[in-house]
């Protein structure tokens, strides 16, 4: 049956549109049709994050057929994940953009060197580091760019006023980082009951407001000039600014007309001085159809430092404080309006709480939205809830959190961020489908397998911080049908990603066999500073998973007993149809990245007669085997999760 | 509110009417022929692809409509519809082929996702074998492919 024959080259690009950059190589070679299809997706984004990469591409680039280098779109650099980093010069990119006419995406995030955009620009998206930013000349975007809508960070000018005037009308993201943020910054800002008439950024859709200065204080009338000026603003995020002033809003809602009250996402990520706590009420009311709502707040405790022993002792029940501080009543008064704010926000679907007060105050924050949720007095719908506090240890919120049903009954996403000395789950969440969980120092002993269990439809797995203990298995002893003990396994789990970080595994060799036969679906693993127990021959760190595709192997510090790290990688690739006799398989040995020289990648197939040669000799040799792997790191030296 | 549909073989189908407005042509067909009690003809569809087809979109009668590019783009195929397009490969690019012909978007997707992954990590003979395809790419344009390319695999 000739079926695909009938896919009509449509067809037959969109289902390219999945496959992942490194395997249109092959289906560029399946036929003249499909070599067409696949080279005009590979080179629509332009991907590339070393220097030999971008050497190989710029030979490439004068010889290529003009068909693909018409197709470019997007140029993207990052050379974030290699150690000698990326550097391109502006000769590169005048290169590079001379035989590209329709690139409108470059972004970057390497050590760069740029001189002027090209003509056409509709995106600039710049790594907010100061050092790497481009000197370009901001006041010329609009006359030289006529097509740029999108800029990510702009660094504070002197005259951030005027740019803002000239960039107002196309730009649908914007980043502003000023060191000092106040309406006078801003275009006018009348206290106006009625939006303006011809708002300044009538696409904006994300903003960015974030300061380098903690100090900066950031005042209401910004938020509102912002609500006024960006009609259809869908994401905004605070950041790094002291949220003081906006207390000095009265309690009523602001003198704005908010008319489509447009804002669904909001962050907020700051620092309250207790004195001169904003008032919630405030944000209630200019937000009121929130649907994800993050707040990343510390309280700066100016007071007598002993904290406030009152302070939200009883939840929402009746008034047993007795504040001895006018601050107490304060921050009293501050939570009874968050939690109002959040009992009111109807459409929320996404909450993250971090930090909120002063050490262990999260603690009396879960409390008291656990005690709102049972009451019934809100009613969340929430399917992303995100909670921590790295100051204090906890031990009895996890547990009231988790029997909470109102609260946690329909959340497929969860992370919780605590500080355990013992951590015991009564967790099973059969909806569950991401599960992310961190603590700090001394690591608590965590029977990691089990929560398989406790979540069956767990998709998406991290784990910081953790002592990882194999769940005991008993094995039947003198099983020699079965040496590998698959049989052990047998259940099958639909994990896709495994994010392990700061953790000490114990029993590597059980791991693995865990992951081959429990976790078929293992496609994204990322591991960072992971300790394992000290070798005994013949078992070297390796990952067995032949039957695995691997969409991204990320390796970083794998460190074996005291402090011997791995420092080369062998990533052992079988592609191919399934062989049942695995002395005919063939290998592709795919790379090698050793810890002293960078990066030297050697491709080549070798026929194995024993299966054993895949197997580490070396205790500093990380080895894994897949079916396929796709997006491959390895350090031994540098942090690869950030 | 029913809709009567016909197959290709001349097989008549009954389904509610947001069940089969889930395709944008049968959508626009109702648009304009208003309501009227014939079978709408599906000449391209058969009677066994049309079942399955209208199974898809009663298990999806719920769905939020997205037009986010990128949300469809990265949403994993979920489990029902993975067990939905465990099928052979013939009934499987028929569905594709009726979901294009029917203009019904997140099925398409969901038939492109799958058949991407029936080709991810397969080689270009493997990939020939699986769609019946014949080479007609000379050695000399596959080394001009391989050399060509070769910055796309360095990483």
């Amino acid at each position: 049956m000739d079926a695909a024959n009938q896919l009509s080259p449509e067809i037959i690009a969109s289902v390219i549109s999945y496959v992942s950059p490194r395997h249109l190589i092959d289906t560029a070679l399946v036929c003249r049709a499909w070599t067409y299809i696949s080279l005009k997706q590979l080179y629509r984004t332009v991907y590339i994050h070393n220097a030999r990469q971008l050497y190989k591409f710029m030979n490439t680039l004068p010889r290529l057929d003009s068909t693909y280098r018409n197709a470019i779109r997007h140029l993207l650099f990052n050379g974030q994940y290699t150690p000698e980093g990326l550097i391109v010069k502006p000769s590169h990119l005048q290169e590079m953009t001379s035989h590209t006419p329709h690139v409108d995406t470059i972004a970057f995030v390497a050590k760069l060197e740029c001189a002027a955009p090209p003509l056409g620009l509709t995106h600039a998206i710049l790594s907010n580091d100061v050092d790497v930013i481009p000197h370009w000349p901001f006041e010329e975007f609009p006359a030289n760019l006529p097509y740029l809508n999108q800029i990510g960070v702009l660094l504070d000018s002197p005259s951030l006023q005027d740019h803002l005037a000239l960039l107002r009308h196309p730009l649908t993201l914007l980043t502003l980082t000023p060191t000092q943020w106040q309406t006078d910054l801003l275009p006018p800002y009348r206290e106006s009951c009625s939006p303006p008439a011809s708002p300044f950024f009538p696409y904006l859709t994300s903003l960015t407001l974030c300061t380098r200065n903690t100090d900066t204080l950031l005042l209401a009338p910004c938020l509102v000039w912002v609500q006024q000026h960006c009609p259809v603003l869908d994401h905004l995020t605070v950041d790094a600014f002291t949220l003081e002033h906006i207390k000095d809003i009265p309690d009523k809602p602001p003198p704005v007309t908010v008319p489509h009250t447009s804002v669904k996402s909001l962050r907020i990520r700051a620092d309250l001085q207790v004195q001169s706590l904003p008032s919630f009420a405030f944000f209630a009311a200019i937000y009121p159809g929130l649907r994800n709502l993050s707040l990343f707040v510390g309280v700066v405790d100016d007071g007598d430092g002993l904290g406030y022993p009152h302070y939200f002792q009883d939840g929402l029940g009746e008034e047993q404080f007795a504040p001895e501080h006018t601050d107490i009543a304060q921050l009293q008064l501050w939570k009874r309006e968050l939690l109002d704010w959040l009992a009111n926000a109807a459409a929320l679907t996404s909450l993250d709480l971090f930090e909120l007060g002063s050490a262990g105050k999260t603690v009396k924050m879960i409390q008291a939205i656990t005690y709102l949720a049972t009451q019934g007095s809100w009613k969340p719908r929430l399917t992303h809830l995100r909670i921590g506090d790295s100051t204090s240890p906890i031990l009895v919120p996890i547990h009231s959190l988790m029997t909470c049903n109102a609260l946690v009954g329909s959340v497929r996403s969860l992370a919780l961020s605590f500080d355990v000395y013992s951590l015991s789950f009564d967790l099973y969440s059969p909806r569950l489908t991401q599960l992310s969980l961190m603590t700090v120092p001394p690591s608590p002993p965590l029977l990691w397998m089990g929560l398989f269990v406790a979540c069956p439809a767990l998709t998406s797995l991290s784990l910081r911080g953790f002592f990882l203990q194999p769940t005991e298995i008993s094995q039947p002893a003198g099983n020699t049908a079965d040496p590998d003990h698959a049989s052990l396994y047998p259940h099958r789990f639909p994990l896709t990603r495994l994010t392990l970080v700061n953790c000490d595994l114990e029993s590597p060799h059980l791991v693995h066999l865990f992951l081959r036969y429990a976790l078929p679906k293992l496609s994204f693993i990322n591991w960072d500073f992971i300790k394992l127990p000290g070798i005994r021959v013949p078992i070297y760190p390796a990952l067995h998973l032949p039957d695995h595709h691997l969409s991204r192997l990320w390796l970083a510090n794998i460190k074996i007993g005291f402090g011997e790290s791995c420092s080369v990688l062998r990533v052992f690739e079988r592609r191919g149809p399934r062989v049942t006799e695995i002395e005919k398989q063939t290998w592709t040995r795919l790379m090698e990245v050793a810890e002293e020289k960078t990066s030297p990648i050697k491709q080549e197939a070798f026929d194995l007669g024993d299966p054993q040669e895949l197997e580490p000799r070396h205790p500093k040799h990380f080895h894994v085997v897949c079916n396929y792997a796709e997006d491959i790191m390895f350090n031994s030296s540098l942090g690869v999760t950030g | 509110m029913s809709v009567r549909l016909l197959s290709s073989d001349s097989e008549d189908f009954t389904v509610a009417k947001e069940v089969a407005e889930r395709s944008m042509l049968i959508k626009n067909m109702l648009e304009d022929v208003g309501d009227n009690d014939n079978p709408i003809p599906l000449p391209n569809v058969t009677a066994k692809i049309l079942r399955k087809v209208i199974e898809w979109c009663e298990h999806h009668l719920g769905d939020p409509v997205t037009n986010d590019e990128n949300e469809r783009r990265n949403t994993e195929i979920d489990e029902w519809d993975q067990k939905f397009m465990e099928v052979d490969q013939e009934t499987l690019f028929d569905i594709i082929l009726a979901a294009n012909y029917l203009d019904i978007k997140p099925l398409l997707d969901v038939g492109c996702k799958t058949v991407a992954n029936m080709i991810k990590g397969k080689t270009a003979e493997e990939i020939r074998k699986i769609f019946n395809i014949v080479n007609d790419l000379t050695p000399e344009e596959e080394a001009q492919i391989r050399k060509e390319n070769e910055w796309a695999e360095d990483r």
